[in-house]
């Protein structure tokens, strides 16, 4: 050890007592009645071991010692606190018989006494709530119910709306609007000569009974007013929910008027929009127009046929082999020379009429093709003509379709705005049934009710008072017991357990 | 070979009978502590430590936690207040064994020496021990 490391004895001893403060925060931690005895003891034993620390060559004895502090502190504080917790336990449940209160009171069991504050406590609390609930006034209870009815004889259920489902009627029987016009009709009523003008709060509630009834419930300190309070409430609501329900109805009714008079309007201009149309565009029926045109190219694809014939006849030059056609007689009749000429090749006369016969077919020729290119030129130009009558008819046509298009779009708007016309129409007279068989709030019983009190209810309060003055008791019981600085002395209790951390 | 069983072991006659059963070592090394005179905490837990070459190392919490229970006990008793000449000028409480801590004490000392006899017996003892310890 070298004596020139150690710290002077003033400097030494700070910090021995500054260790000490340090630990002496750490048995706080320990239980009051174990700290009342050995806290002392407990830092004496801690200076000594801080003083070897820093006597000792070892580096960290110091830090070594505190671990070990800290750890004995963590094995040893639950330890003590639940020793001292079993302790105030057994002393609670089973005090020593004190000689004096033995000797004044010798049947009575001594462990019974810490439990004791428990019934005084129950009786003053209830004789406190005996006194108090004698003070209490007393409360009652009047009641009206309403039925939920219909006007429809033949009973088809009830026509429902928003407002008339259960819980908006609730809704409703409690809205200030209406309980206002109750205090009013009261207010007004009090005021009359002998009667009282105190115009109480009372409680209310309403709540759905079965067979759609409705109960409104008044609670007050006084009965006649209770009675009072519940028949102006039922009167009030009933005329209120009428009102209002007839008012919702009116409202919807003259809504759909000013919309079918809007319709009505709409409907009109379209009319008159479809008749101007047509009156503008005529009866053009496309059907008409579409036959108009297909006999026109009947008659087109007629001509180019017979332009087709005339030009098929120039190939076959005699024409078709009857008696009526000249030219196939003078044919015959040239063939009959010339086989007549074979025969009797120098006969002059054969000759003659031969060659005669032959310019007669000649000009007979040029005759019939000077007339079918007439005919063909009459049919071109006929062609032609047709070919511009075609295309006028198709265009006609065409105009035709669109002008029915739009037609039919006039007609379909004006079917349209009828059909709205009509539905708004039906919703006029669903109005007007609904009117007819609009449900209502029908009073069944209004003011019942018994006059006796329905509160306080003074048994069961007292009964509280009671209950709760035994739970004060018992936490009276346990302050006492806690607060208490000296043990009672205990048994021996077994050391065979419990200390197994003592090796650190 | 009943006596040799340290749990079926019977205590010494006048032995108090709630410490009839074995003694944890904080106990047993106080009550060894105490056989050689009166002493205080501080000395206790010297003491203790010493006899045990330091391998156990009581802490203030576990020591007069340990105290206190053997005075409610009676195995040890308060021996008055002193100041000790050798730390300093404080004040001390000193401990002493009582005639039942005495008496505790030897019967766990009986017990113990039980023990190590059979364990001897066995071949767990000594420098001819069947199951030396490594070097």
């Amino acid at each position: 050890m070298n004596p020139t490391s150690l710290p002077s004895g003033e400097a030494r001893r700070e910090r021995v007592r500054r260790h000490a403060a340090w630990f002496r925060r750490v048995t706080r931690l320990y239980p009051a009645s174990f700290r009342a005895e050995y806290e002392e003891p407990m830092l004496q034993v801690f200076r000594d071991q801080v003083r070897e620390a820093l006597d000792s060559p070892e580096r960290g004895a110091l830090l070594g010692l505190w671990g070990r502090a800290v750890m004995d502190s963590v094995t040893s504080l639950p330890r003590e606190h639940w020793r001292a917790m079993r302790t105030w336990f057994q002393r609670s449940t089973q005090t020593p018989a004190r000689p004096s209160v033995n000797s004044v009171m010798p049947n009575t069991p001594a462990r019974l006494l810490p439990w004791r504050w428990i019934p005084i406590c129950a009786v003053v609390s209830g004789l406190v709530g005996a006194a108090i609930n004698a003070r209490l006034p007393n409360r009652y209870r009047a009641s009206s119910t309403l039925h939920f009815v219909t006007r429809e004889a033949g009973g088809k259920g009830l026509v429902q709306t928003s407002s008339m489902t259960p819980d908006s009627i609730l809704s409703q029987m409690v809205q200030d609007v209406v309980l206002q016009r109750v205090r009013m009709k009261l207010a007004e009523s009090h005021a009359a000569p002998g009667r009282t003008n105190a115009l109480w709060r009372p409680a209310l509630s309403a709540r759905q009974g079965p067979g759609n009834t409705f109960l409104m419930s008044v609670e007050g300190l006084d009965w006649l007013e209770a009675r009072e309070f519940a028949v102006a409430w039922a009167h009030e609501f009933v005329e209120f929910y009428s009102r209002q329900l007839s008012g919702q109805l009116s409202n919807s009714q003259a809504a759909n008027t000013q919309q079918i008079l809007t319709f009505q309007r709409k409907l009109e201009q379209a009319s008159q929009a479809l008749d101007e149309f047509r009156r503008k565009n005529g009866s053009s029926i496309p059907s008409v127009k579409h036959q108009e045109f297909a006999s026109k190219q009947a008659a087109y694809e007629a001509l180019l046929q017979e332009k087709t014939q005339l030009e098929e006849s120039r190939k076959i030059r005699l024409g078709p082999a009857t008696s009526t056609n000249p030219m196939f007689e003078l044919q015959f009749e040239i063939r009959k020379l010339e086989n007549r000429l074979a025969v009797a090749p120098d006969d002059a006369r054969l000759k003659t009429e031969l060659g005669l016969k032959r310019a007669d077919l000649k000009a007979l020729n040029e005759l019939v093709e000077s007339s079918r290119d007439e005919q063909l030129l009459q049919l071109d130009r006929k062609i032609a003509a047709m070919v511009k009558s075609l295309e006028a008819a198709k265009e006609s046509e065409l105009e035709s379709t669109a002008v029915a298009n739009e037609e039919k779009r006039l007609i379909d708007e004006e079917s349209r705005i009828r059909a709205v016309v009509d539905a708004l129409a039906n919703q006029e007279l669903e109005l007007s049934r609904l009117r007819a068989v609009l449900p209502d709030l029908e009073i069944i019983d209004s003011g019942g009710g018994s006059n006796a009190p329905v509160g306080p209810n003074r048994p069961m309060n007292i009964a509280l008072c009671v209950g709760l003055g035994g739970l004060a008791g018992l936490v009276l019981m346990i302050v006492l017991a806690i607060s208490r600085r000296t043990p009672p002395p205990t048994p021996p209790t077994s050391l065979a357990t419990g200390s197994a951390a003592a090796r650190s | 070979m009943k006596a040799d069983h340290p749990s079926q072991s019977s205590p010494p006659p006048g032995a108090d009978p709630d410490f009839a059963g074995p003694l944890t070592p904080a106990v047993y090394q106080i009550l060894v502590a105490l056989a050689e005179g009166e002493k205080h905490g501080y000395a206790i837990m010297k003491d203790v430590m010493e006899t045990t070459d330091g391998a156990v190392r009581m802490g203030p919490g576990t020591l007069y936690g340990t105290l206190k229970r053997m005075l409610e006990a009676g195995l040890i008793a308060e021996a008055g207040e002193r100041p000790d000449p050798e730390p300093g000028e404080e004040r001390r409480r000193y401990y002493k064994l009582t005639a039942q801590g005495g008496r505790v004490a030897t019967a766990e000392t009986e017990r113990m020496a039980r023990i190590v006899r059979a364990a001897t017996r066995r071949g767990l003892g000594g420098r001819r021990g069947a199951f030396p310890s490594p070097a």
